[in-house]
């Protein structure tokens, strides 16, 4: 975790971050959790399984909490389809020779900050429809074993950087006078410094507590 | 309309990615074994059909045999060089015909591999119908026979392997001919002037004198360690023209 928060690219959202909380004091402010499941797609789908993650975040708000903004870290773990994915490699040789392989993967984790902000399109009493952008950085963590039969027996952990875009939609439902129950479907459209795709998304739900007490008039305004 | 619009632009987000398969065995090709034939030549041909190409671009296709169960990759790997409605085909040559061998086809994409299920074969062999000679056993004839009958095999050694090859001689009697193969003895041979055979061929020398190349032998394996053999119309090269035919079993 030392290591990711002294990235260059963590270095923004952490400056973002300091901006939040000192304006959490004088705006609306509030912290949340969200327990989701993240579905992997792409190439990720193939060898992982959907996965729990967490994120922690701090929130603030506008005054008729049109506009939500959050930043916040998250963590998610992800477990293998299979024990072993089959791989192969070609020896070129006379014949031309398949050699068999495999590929095993023991740890796959993403570990991200965050921020993004989201608009509440459609309110009805005390439930809201909102559409939410923002921006993800992080490290991801593999550790695999590679082998083909003759040619190469490697095991690997890589750390490395990792970004890029989420963009969600979400109801929320006031609960009293300081706390918001959501659940949001978001898209993360992640890639490593690489290019290696990372694309997952997440259905969750969480909670939003906020500090201060709340004004539903000016907070959640009724149509 | 403006939250419309920005509710619109959020689920394109989710929208226009390509699906993928859910199962990660998807994602490999599906092949499965069509059938496993023996050829007059005592050759096996081997069929299979790619059912599905997988999540990716079709790389390569072949097939595995093992005297063993569920062969794996590497054993007696053959890579088919097309495919053809799907179907790709390899030609296993050499094989014993007393044995038992197992087949699986496998494809690979540019996920990984996949096997399919496997085919067994026993008692395959040449099919001595096409011999295009007629002999009686343990017989040679040299033709013009300048009205000398056949002479009979009455000694035929068994087979001395050695390396890659094998060798063996056979004696009538009044004359011997020895026989050098490059290779087990399976199949169709061709002869060789070359005292030293590549796999496949054979040299054959009878009083001194070689047979010329290119005439086919007939190999008909009986048990692990013996086998018919069969010579047609094969030239003596002694310069007296005549030709040798010739069918004897090892050992006699």
């Amino acid at each position: 975790m030392t290591k990711l928060l002294f990235r260059p690219k963590s270095i923004f959202l952490l400056a973002a971050f300091a901006l939040l909380l000192l304006n959490s004091f004088t705006t609306h402010a509030g912290v949340g959790l969200r327990l989701a499941q993240a579905r992997p797609y792409g190439n990720l789908k193939f060898v992982f399984k959907n996965a729990p993650s967490l994120e922690l975040f701090f929130v603030h708000t506008n005054q008729n909490d049109r506009l939500r903004g959050r930043i916040g870290g998250g963590y998610a773990n992800f477990a293998t389809k299979l024990d072993t994915f089959s791989t192969y490699d070609v020896d070129y040789g006379y014949p031309t020779t398949l050699l068999p392989g495999y590929f095993l993967y023991t740890r796959f984790d993403l570990m991200y900050v965050f921020m993004d902000y989201s608009y509440t399109i459609v309110r009805v009493k005390d439930f809201g429809l909102n559409v939410g952008l923002g921006l993800t950085v992080g490290l991801y963590q593999q550790d695999y074993e590679r082998s083909v039969t003759g040619l190469v027996h490697e095991t690997a952990s890589i750390q490395d950087e990792m970004g890029g875009f989420r963009s969600k939609i979400g109801v929320d439902y006031k609960l009293g006078s300081h706390a918001v129950l959501f659940a949001e479907a978001m898209n993360n459209a992640i890639a490593s410094t690489s290019w290696q795709s990372f694309g997952h998304n997440t259905i969750g739900v969480g909670l939003i507590y906020f500090f201060g007490e709340s004004e539903p008039n000016n907070y959640y305004p009724r149509r | 309309m403006r939250n419309l619009l920005i509710l619109l632009i959020v689920l394109l987000t989710f929208l226009g990615c390509k699906k993928v398969p859910k199962d990660p065995a998807d994602y490999y090709p599906k092949v499965k074994m069509l059938d496993v034939s023996v050829q007059p030549d005592g050759s096996v041909k081997v069929r299979a059909q790619v059912l599905s190409e997988g999540a990716s671009e079709l790389m390569h296709a072949g097939f595995c045999m093992d005297t063993l169960p569920n062969p794996e990759l590497l054993s007696g790997q053959k890579l088919a060089t097309e495919l053809v409605d799907n179907v790709f085909t390899c030609t296993y040559t050499s094989l014993s015909a007393v044995s038992k061998y197992y087949f699986r086809a496998f494809a690979a994409n540019e996920d990984g591999y996949a096997y399919s299920d496997v085919k067994e074969l026993s008692g395959g062999g040449i099919d001595t119908a096409i011999i295009p000679c007629s002999l009686a056993f343990n017989t040679l004839r040299l033709e013009p026979s300048w009205g000398q009958p056949d002479e009979i095999f009455s000694v035929v050694e068994e087979a001395e392997y050695n390396g890659l090859g094998c060798r063996f001689s056979a004696h009538t009697g009044s004359r011997s001919v020895h026989f050098t193969f490059g290779s087990r003895p399976l199949g169709i041979f061709t002869t060789s002037e070359a005292s030293s055979p590549q796999p496949g061929y054979v040299w054959i020398l009878m009083g001194g004198y070689t047979i010329a190349a290119g005439t086919k032998v007939y190999i008909k394996q009986l048990t692990e360690t013996s086998f018919d053999v069969w010579l047609c119309n094969a030239r003596v090269m002694d310069g007296s023209g005549r030709t040798l035919s010739l069918r004897l079993r090892s050992p006699y």
